[in-house]
């Protein structure tokens, strides 16, 4: 079995704690996305894989054996930096087979038929004689990826490597990776800091956030389950919109309120929102779950409208919060203008305030789903 | 309104090259500059062409301040310094001797470098600044006690003593220290990740990436060492081993009737300079890149 498996793994710098307690689990085979803002620690946690830098505390393990103090070049991973880093004064071909050369494993011939299958997947057949000041970005790119595919390692470690790439290639690139891993089925860890990315590749997402690892879980499962506030700001394009109200218990309905808003839960209500009746909690609901509909409980003072093309994104406050609502396309809204808005009862989530985890949420196929997902964790096996 | 602005910035761009072409006639526009140029050229050459003006003339010649044509002894100078006096071993001594400073400050130099770039220890900084404040202290200063070293050791009148001194060097190690530390990390990791050791990193990557900066430290390091005087006087005592420096001296007690002959230390002197003007015009590309000067 060839995973990644950390165990509570810490990595300070001085007073700085950038990784803290990161236990990740990559099955075999998988591509697992490290999704976080700018200085979470999702870049520290890669390099702690590949043992360019060494942990403070706790044990980094691939394909069941314990890498911790292994030096790089002996963990059998091959990474992809942003910068791309190739060396400036070799060719492609040279890039792609410098330090397999030396390695005694593999023939010259071997190397060879390496390359060619390499750069025939890539599509850089003609481009292998040519230094990278003669590429382009996305070759450039696609030369890195194939050094890390001649090696034919245990694991791909990707740091960010469509971050450099205008945005159509970055599409296109990221549609090529899907492609490659499909047909390769290399174990990869794959850092961005871009949610998209993370939904469209990740065979499973990890949300890190503070040097903590928020959620593991499939793309669509981290969007209509976040297990945390964190996850659910952070997943989505916008975030979903979050606001702190009151739990209110009348007879069997229960609605959170702030100010003079209101949002009733669907029936039936449980346990686990019933005993916390008149306790402050965090109310999120995404953009999209959010419609007009006259005389509804929430109204909203338009401030922006961002048309999108399928949709007018409108940005408003309600009551004192911030929100966000997205709406048909070609609605008739002006900013000034008070929507009367209704919540999807079907799709509500509440947070505590204090901890910023989930306890709720309304739709229970999609609750249900969730407990099913941390329950099933047997490895995938290789096809 | 903001047309006619247009207007007038399309007029100064067509207007630069019209003065670019009113400088390349001829008779430059400013021809009181070139002169002025031409002049202070012609000031510092004049001990070389005074010098190898001298390399032609007979004794006589020479001492007739007003003659400053080419003298009648034609080369006749420049044959006797190589046939009689033995320049040819001389200068062939300061070959050796600048190749092998030039080629062993350049690999300690380069390691040293490696190591205070790409290496974590204690003390580093120290150490750096530490090299660095050898820069206070140049051969000369160190004349007496390193004299004494290499007497200790048995190595006066060798080849060692001749060029152990000059293999360390601050300024190498500084130069390519920060030229290196230019170079990108993900380069370096990327090594690592791929289990490439550090000697060929260094052979196979920062090597091939440094070549300009390598070659200009060689061409300074190489004119530096051909140009020593000093320490091999003191160190070499036997004339066959002597450089070409302190050879030119031993042609100053060549003359007849207490007459210098200057012709054949100009000839000499001329035949010195040619080894380092000729690396200075071949490596003129990197030595610029060198200092930053090359556009």
């Amino acid at each position: 079995m060839t995973g990644i498996t950390t165990t509570d793994l810490v990595k300070r710098f001085d007073d700085v704690t950038a990784v803290d307690g990161v236990d990740l689990n990559v099955r075999e085979g998988e591509f697992l996305v490290l999704v976080g803002p700018s200085g979470c620690g999702k870049s520290t946690t890669l390099r702690l894989l590949a043992g360019l830098e060494s942990p403070t505390e706790g044990a980094v393990a691939i394909a069941d054996e314990d890498v911790t103090t292994t030096s790089p070049g002996e963990r059998d991973v091959a990474m992809v930096f942003q910068s791309y880093a190739l060396y400036p004064h070799m060719t492609a071909r040279e890039n792609m087979t410098f330090g397999l050369t030396t390695a005694t494993q593999f023939t010259d011939d071997e190397v060879n038929d390496r390359v060619a299958e390499a750069a025939e997947i890539l599509d850089i057949e003609d481009l292998l004689d040519r230094t990278p000041s003669a590429l382009s970005g996305g070759e450039q790119q696609r030369v890195a990826i194939g050094r890390a595919l001649v090696r034919d390692p245990e694991v791909f470690l990707m740091d960010e490597p469509l971050s450099n790439l205008d945005a159509k290639l970055r599409v296109q690139m990221r549609a090529e990776l899907a492609e490659l891993h499909a047909q390769l089925q290399t174990t990869t860890l794959y850092v961005t800091h871009d949610q998209v990315e993370a939904m469209t590749l990740g065979d499973r997402v990890a949300v890190m956030n503070d040097g903590e690892i928020q959620q593991v879980a499939p793309p669509q499962l981290l969007y209509d389950a976040p297990a945390t506030r964190f996850v659910a700001e952070f997943i989505g394009s916008p975030g979903m919109n979050t606001v702190e109200g009151t739990i209110k218990r009348r007879g069997d309905a229960v609605h959170v309120t702030w100010e003079q808003n209101t949002v009733p839960l669907p029936r039936p209500v449980p346990e686990a929102v019933t005993s916390r009746a008149g306790e402050s909690v965090v109310l999120g609901v995404r953009p999209e779950d959010l419609s007009q509909e006259k005389r509804g409980p929430l109204n909203m003072e338009v401030t922006v409208t961002e048309p999108l093309g399928d949709s007018l994104l409108t940005r408003g406050v309600v009551g004192a919060t911030e929100m966000e609502v997205s709406l048909p396309p070609r609605s008739a809204v002006n900013v000034g203008d008070v929507l009367s808005l209704t919540a999807d009862p079907q799709r509500l989530h509440l947070f505590d305030v204090e901890t910023g985890a989930a306890f709720y949420h309304s739709a229970d196929d999609v609750a249900s789903e969730a407990t099913d997902q941390t329950a099933r964790d047997a490895p995938r096996s290789r096809t | 309104m903001s047309l006619d602005t247009e207007d007038t910035a399309v007029g100064t761009r067509e207007d630069e090259p019209l003065s670019i072409i009113s400088d390349t006639r001829l008779v430059p526009a400013q021809w009181r500059v070139h002169l002025g140029l031409i002049g202070s050229i012609l000031l510092m050459a004049s001990p070389l062409l005074l010098a190898f003006v001298m390399s032609t003339q007979t004794v006589p010649e020479v001492y007739d301040i007003t003659n400053v044509g080419i003298g009648s002894d034609g080369l006749a100078n420049y044959v006797e310094v190589f046939t009689t006096y033995g320049m040819a071993s001389y200068m062939f001594n300061s070959l050796v001797m600048s190749i092998v400073v030039t080629v062993a400050k350049i690999a300690v130099s380069l390691l040293a470098a490696v190591a205070l770039v790409f290496y974590d220890f204690r003390f580093k900084n120290a150490i750096f600044f530490l090299i660095l404040f050898t820069l206070m202290f140049p051969v000369p200063v160190r004349i007496v006690p390193l004299y004494e070293m290499m007497a200790a050791l048995g190595w006066t009148n060798t080849l060692l003593a001749l060029t152990g001194p000059y293999v360390a060097s601050a300024t190498a190690v500084f130069l390519l220290r920060q030229h290196f530390m230019s170079i990108p990390d993900s380069l370096v990791e990327s090594a690592k990740v791929d289990g490439v050791g550090p000697l060929r990193f260094l052979w196979d990557v920062l090597i091939p990436m440094s070549r300009g900066m390598i070659s200009g430290l060689s061409v300074i390091t190489f004119i530096y060492a051909w140009n020593q005087y000093l320490w091999p006087l003191i160190v070499i005592s036997d004339q066959n081993k002597q450089v070409v420096q302190v050879g030119m001296k031993y042609l100053q007690s060549v003359g007849n009737a207490g007459q210098t002959d200057w012709g054949l230390i100009m000839a000499g002197a001329v035949l010195t300079l040619l080894p380092p003007l000729l690396a200075l015009i071949v490596f003129r590309g990197p030595l610029l890149e060198t200092f930053g000067l090359s556009e």
